[in-house]
Order: C-alpha cells, then structure tokens, then sequence
C-alpha cells in the first residue's frame, strides 16, 4: 500500500508538472501553440490537482488523528483501522486520471467528439495498410517491389 | 515538375517551416527519430558498460527530449501543430507510469 501511495503521489507530481511546465513555457515565450488550449489536459491538470491536494488534507487529519489517540491499560483495541486507511483511494483515482488521460490521448477519445484522432491506431493501420499493398505488388509482380 | 512546393531555402524559417509545410509528417518524423535515438543509443551504452538497460528510464528521458523539442517547436506556428504536443504529454505520462512503477522499493 505504501508502494502504491509513493508511486501515485509521485506520478501525479510528474504530471502535474510536465503540463504546468508546457502552459507556463508558452505563456513566457508567447507561443503560439499552448497546451492551455487544450482542455483535455487543463482538465487532467486541475483534477490531479484536487485529488493531491485532497490526500495532503486527508494524511494529515489522519496523522493527527492518530497522534491523538490515547490508550489506557485495558483499552479495547480500534476495530476501524481509520487512520491507515487514508489514501488509497485519492492515490488511485490520481492514477486513473492520469493514465486515462494519457490513453486516450493515444488510442483516440472514448466516444468523444474532441479528440477524435487515435495517433497509435492510425500509425498501426498506416503500417497494415503499407504490408498489405506491398505484399499484394509482390504475389503479383512475383517479385520485390523494390 | 516537382513533388512538393520548393522552400524558400534563404532564412531558418522558410528552410524549417516551409518543409514542415511542404512535407507535413517532416516534424513528427524528426521527434521519432529523436526518441528513438535517445532510447536505443542510451540503452546500448549502459547496457555496454553495465551489462544490463534501464529501458523505463531511457523511455521516460527520451520522451522528455521530445517534449522539450516540441516546446521550443511551437514558439513558432506552422512547425509543430497542438495535436502532436498533446500526444507528446501522453506519451510523457504513459512512460512516467511505467518509470514509476518499474522503481523497486528502495530505489
């Protein structure tokens, strides 16, 4: 569990990062094509965001919570386990977002009308079609296109 | 007649922009070749001297490589449209979950 929180924390810095580095580059060179445009990953951006910020809250109340915590002898023990229980989730949902994003923006929009072009399948029937055509010339011909 | 429209070859911008214009995979097909010799020529080398590659690293530094070219591409317009740039991001992202999930635990 702890694995899974460090990693997700630290993807969703990256993330966070790499995008806020693209929009603030072309806000100080005036560029002409910005990432703020697009508001996918402006999108992906402030969710991260939310969710980070969310689990910093959601650590700390449960660290104090647990610093608050007394026993005295004879106490029952916490059958809720309530302050290692904080997390997982928001660590999850941050990762979710993030690979969510970054696949679709690869294999193309889930349905959505926006982002309609699929960069990996549209190389991989490029590809396809080339082998087809290329082999059809050489069963025909008989021999190597080249 | 030629294939496609000759550049004006006099100045940077009409030898880059005026390709990329002309031959519109030009800027795409450069960033591909810019990954893959950072991740195949990074790989190689430490895996000649260490015996074995990092290849999520190599990925993730090569992906980096292109996402600051492309940066430094869309200064200018013409050379490097938004859809490439957002494709870079997701291939930054997908080889950041792959760096991060490839770290043991004392990494």
């Amino acid at each position: 569990m702890e694995r899974t929180l460090k990693d997700s924390a630290f993807l969703a810095v990256f993330v966070i990062a790499i995008i806020t580095f693209g929009i603030m580059f072309a806000a100080n060179n005036d560029s002409d094509i910005t990432i703020g445009n697009d508001a996918r990953l402006t999108g992906v951006n402030s969710t991260i965001r939310t969710d980070l910020s969310n689990l910093e809250g959601n650590a700390e109340n449960s660290q104090s919570y647990a610093l608050a915590t007394t026993l005295e002898a004879g106490d029952e023990h916490q059958g809720s386990g309530a302050q290692f229980k904080v997390g997982p989730y928001e660590a999850m949902k941050m990762s979710v977002t993030a690979m969510g994003s970054s696949f679709s923006l690869l294999f193309g929009g889930d349905n959505d009308e926006s982002n309609p072009f699929g960069f990996i399948p549209i190389l991989f029937a490029t590809i396809m079609t080339f082998l087809i055509g290329y082999y059809i010339i050489k069963a025909w011909l008989g021999r190597d296109p080249e | 007649m030629s294939l496609y429209n000759l550049t004006n070859a006099t100045t940077p911008d009409g030898i880059l922009i005026g390709t990329a214009q002309s031959v519109s995979v030009f800027a795409p097909m450069l960033l591909v070749f810019v990954w893959f010799f950072v991740f195949l020529g990074g790989s190689k080398a430490q895996s000649d001297r260490q015996g074995y590659s990092d290849m999520p690293q190599w990925a993730l530094l090569s992906s980096l490589s292109i996402f600051l070219m492309g940066l430094m591409m869309t200064i200018t317009a013409g050379l490097l449209p938004l859809q490439y740039l957002i494709i870079i991001v997701g291939l930054n992202i997908l080889c950041g979950v792959w760096f991060f999930l490839s770290r043991g635990r004392l990494e």
